[in-house]
């Protein structure tokens, strides 16, 4: 381990990157490393030595008995739209992407949902020469699945270039979360050195990027073209079947690098949407997890005795967007107005029934990286009074009429559409609420053909960056509203490159402070997000970002 | 015979035409961007991204050009690729039209075994306290919405017995018996509630041809109630209920969406829903060609069997 350390040159790392990256290092000290991982033996063992599996960290401190083997069976709520778990960041295909396929680093894995610490996976140690130069050297005999075409062969550095470069190719949907990527390099067999364009703090979380920043199987790709057909490598389990509308199944990898884990023999995902059929599901075991609104929650517990509820702030934000190029929502006065109009509290209670918070402009997911709520509260209370003066000084005394656009089916924000409009009549302001398709809706956001809008879709991502710049830098690829600033410019622009942690939590503090009082959107209170799980489920940790829940560690304790 | 039924196929092939217009006419009518909706929550894409993806799907070229393509492909037996995970159309029909196909075929024949002998016997007993209870039941199920009795059939069980029926269907070459389980119950609260239909049909037309002269004719000969009820009043009957079975095995074919979804069975109704859902044209407009293609040959079958129930039809 003493050798280890000495390679992953923790200071050095810590102090060129800073940030997400001094988690990494930190973690790595314990997260990487063969030979601690716990031993499988047999069909119990031990609890997990701290810090062996990512998974198995901080989940348990006292000495368990864990029972391995058995099928644990989740929902999930469509279809994959590829099994490619490169061509896509939907959900229903990245929960098949966590569980067939390795990362070079990931965000650990434990009951924390605010800990969003990085720490090696493939990699066995890491080193940051300069600010824009990152070397990892991966653990040695990582062997891929022994399936053709890889055939149980070991992963390589190849691999690891040929995954980020065909991220990063042109045509990737996924190819501007790899921008900062100037060039990959493969040194020998377990070496890799990824250069940048220029410093950017934040890489490590690309490379730990929960939704697509697989190691795969160039073989795969260059015999078939893509990976629907054979889709693994390295990971947990190994792919078995997928029936479209029905349900996939993975088999647990019995040589994968992580001792003793994954823990059940099977993983099977069945498609189901229908909050009924989840909940007969649930109750008849035929599902070990399923999401719970309160509503739902409340009928569970009369069905089962004893069930766990697990509940995690939401790492996706929910904004009111206003288009700030037109009138009279370009001025400044205006935005204020609306928000000091909204009762978020009101929002909260009815809309997600107490169940989650209000948020700013980082969701709080991300813990320390969102602001505190207590300034949020204090930025959000309303105040029809100071409403009004300030439509008055924009000229608008006599109130005016705009359009909110939602999404048709989107249930939460059609409930909050209803309240604002009610809460905007009290000071003048007549809306009409748009339910538009999902699909038309879209375009007219992305085309700036909107007065204010509700749209899903803002990052789940647990960068802070991805959470900043996609939506208030002026070529934000979410910031539909036009907004431009030049003190916030500069400020995105700062943090990108700032690897002193502390200063760069001061500067997107800074961020969100300046965005609260510019309000290019009013930001809606998140849920949180609730599961329900059977009592003989141990160790399932539905994430702040679902991308990263845990079945490699989960067990059945029945 | 031959010549009529030469006829009504050669029938088909303008309003299959018609058809294909309308659907990929009207699907690029309706607001939206396909590429947009295909790509649901993908980040950071520029609109130039977005316009190439739009273009490798051939969605920037001319109108005429993608309905060509597409009638194209048509004609040599290729419906073309999803836009979503470039799935191959014609072998996912094949894989999900027996699920479809099963369900609509269960229902039917449910719906038939109920509303007929039910129908013809509430009519026999007209007034009796089992024609009452007959016309309750038929009303009960016509009232109550299919989507509530699935509803209650996983949850009620779950409540009584903690046990549910499956979620999700079994494939019929893993489990036949439970595949069985798993598609008798969304297909019998069809056929249940389709059997309504057929049954107070069934009622009332043989209400009316009891009163026919040849029926009292038959009962002048010594012939017994049953006799004259199977052979000469219930074939006679019989016509119009065939066609509501026809719109009915249309219906159940194309209208099946809320069995397979909340029962998770992979048909073609659920299919469609998501293409609609995704505008996943390829998809949507081989599955509303299809739909028309059956409700014609149900429709064409349906005539044919007229002239077999009423010697007296003659087709041609």
């Amino acid at each position: 381990m003493s050798g280890l350390r000495s390679r992953f040159g923790r200071r050095r790392f810590i102090r060129a990157t800073g940030g997400t990256a001094m988690a990494l290092g930190a973690a790595a000290l314990v997260g990487c490393g063969g030979g601690e991982e716990p031993a499988a033996t047999g069909r119990k063992d031990a609890p997990a030595a701290p810090g062996a599996p990512a998974a198995a960290a901080t989940a348990t401190p006292q000495a368990r008995a864990i029972r391995r083997g058995g099928e644990l069976v989740l929902p999930q709520a469509g279809n994959p739209p590829t099994l490619d778990v490169q061509l896509s960041t939907a959900a229903n295909t990245t929960n098949l992407g966590r569980m067939l396929y390795d990362q070079v680093l990931a965000y650990v894995l434990n009951a924390d949902p605010a800990d969003l610490t990085i720490e090696p996976s493939l990699a066995a140690s890491a080193e940051v020469p300069d600010a824009a130069t990152y070397r990892f050297v991966l653990r040695p005999g990582v062997k891929m699945h022994n399936r053709p075409p890889m055939n149980g062969r070991v992963v390589t550095a190849r691999d690891v270039k040929f995954s980020f470069d065909r991220l990063r190719a042109k045509g990737s949907p996924v190819a501007g979360v790899y921008d900062p990527i100037a060039s990959i390099d493969v040194v020998d067999e377990r070496t890799v050195i990824f250069r940048l364009n220029t410093g950017y703090a934040p890489f490590p979380s690309v490379v730990a990027e929960p939704q697509t920043s697989f190691v795969v199987v160039p073989e795969v790709v260059e015999q078939d073209g893509d990976m629907t057909k054979r889709p693994g490598a390295s990971g947990p389990f190994v792919f078995d079947a997928y029936e479209a509308g029905v349900r996939y199944r993975v088999n647990r990898n019995p040589n994968y690098f992580r001792e003793g884990y994954p823990r059940v023999d099977r993983v099977t995902r069945i498609i189901q949407n229908d909050a009924s059929a989840l909940i007969a599901a649930f109750a008849s075991k035929q599902v070990h997890v399923t999401g719970a609104d309160p509503v739902v929650l409340e009928q569970l517990q009369r069905l089962v005795s004893n069930l766990k509820v697990a509940e995690q702030p939401s790492a996706t934000s929910s904004a009111w967007v206003f288009n700030t190029r037109v009138a009279p929502l370009s001025d400044v006065r205006v935005r204020r107005a609306l928000a000091k109009a909204i009762d978020q509290q009101r929002l909260l209670d009815v809309v997600l029934k107490k169940t989650g918070s209000l948020s700013g402009p980082v969701p709080p997911g991300l813990g320390k990286w969102a602001l505190p709520s207590a300034e949020v509260r204090a930025a959000y209370s309303q105040d029809l009074a100071q409403a009004k003066q300030l439509l008055a000084a924009a000229g608008l005394s006599g109130g005016f009429s705009t359009s909110i656009i939602v999404y048709s089916g989107q249930t939460t924000y059609s409930q909050h559409a209803e309240l604002v409009q009610q809460d905007l009549a009290a000071v003048g302001v007549r809306v009409k609420i748009d339910l538009q398709d999902q699909a038309l809706g879209r375009k007219n956001l992305i085309d700036g053909n909107f007065e204010t809008g509700m749209p899903t879709g803002k990052t789940t991502a647990l960068e802070v960056d991805l959470h900043l710049r996609d939506n208030y830098a002026a070529k934000g690829s979410r910031n539909w509203g036009g907004f431009s600033d030049a003190q916030v410019e500069q400020w995105i622009a700062q943090q990108l490159v700032e690897t002193n942690e502390g200063k760069r939590l001061e500067l997107t503090k800074q961020i969100q402070r300046r965005v609260l009082e510019l309000m290019p959107e009013v930001f809606l209170p998140v849920s949180s997000s609730r599961s329900a799980i059977r009592p003989e489920v141990e160790d399932y940790w539905p994430s702040v970002n679902s991308d990263r829940a845990s079945e490699v560690a989960t067990w059945l304790n029945a | 015979m031959s010549r009529y039924v030469g006829r009504r196929i050669a029938l088909f092939v303008p309003t299959m035409l018609v058809v294909s217009l309308l659907t990929f006419g009207l699907l690029r009518a309706i607001p939206g961007d396909a590429v947009l909706a295909q790509l649901e929550d993908s980040p950071r894409l520029s609109r130039q991204e977005i316009e190439e993806l739009r273009a490798e799907l051939g969605l920037n070229d001319p109108l005429w050009a993608q309905y060509a393509r597409w009638v194209g492909g048509i004609l040599i037996g290729d419906f073309g690729r999803s836009f979503g995970g470039g799935l191959e159309i014609t072998s996912e029909f094949k894989r999900r039209l027996p699920y479809t196909a099963e369900l609509a075929v269960l229902a039917l024949v449910i719906s038939i075994v109920i509303g007929v002998p039910f129908g013809a016997a509430s009519a026999f007993v007209r007034g009796s306290p089992l024609d009452y209870l007959l016309r309750l039941f038929a009303v009960f199920w016509l009232a109550v919405p299919n989507f509530w009795i699935a509803t209650m059939a996983l949850i009620l069980p779950v409540v009584w017995f903690g046990w549910s029926p499956n979620i999700v269907a079994t494939k019929l070459t893993e489990a036949p018996a439970q595949h069985l389980v798993d598609m008798l119950i969304p297909g019998a609260i069809m056929g249940i509630s389709s059997s309504a239909v057929s049954l107070r049909m069934t009622r009332s037309q043989v209400l009316e041809v009891l009163r026919q002269d040849y029926i009292r004719t038959a009962y002048a000969k010594g012939l017994g109630s049953l006799t004259v009820l199977r052979r000469h009043a219930l074939r006679n009957a019989l016509i119009p209920v065939v066609t509501i079975w026809g719109t009915q095995a249309s219906g159940l074919l194309s209208g099946s969406v809320l069995m397979e979804t909340i029962f998770g069975i992979p048909g073609l109704g659920q299919w469609t829903v998501e293409s609609i859902r995704l505008r996943d044209y390829p998809v949507t407009q081989a599955l509303v060609l299809f739909f028309a293609f059956a409700t014609m040959a149900v429709n064409l079958l349906v005539d044919l069997s007229y002239s077999w129930l009423d010697p007296r039809i003659r087709v041609g």
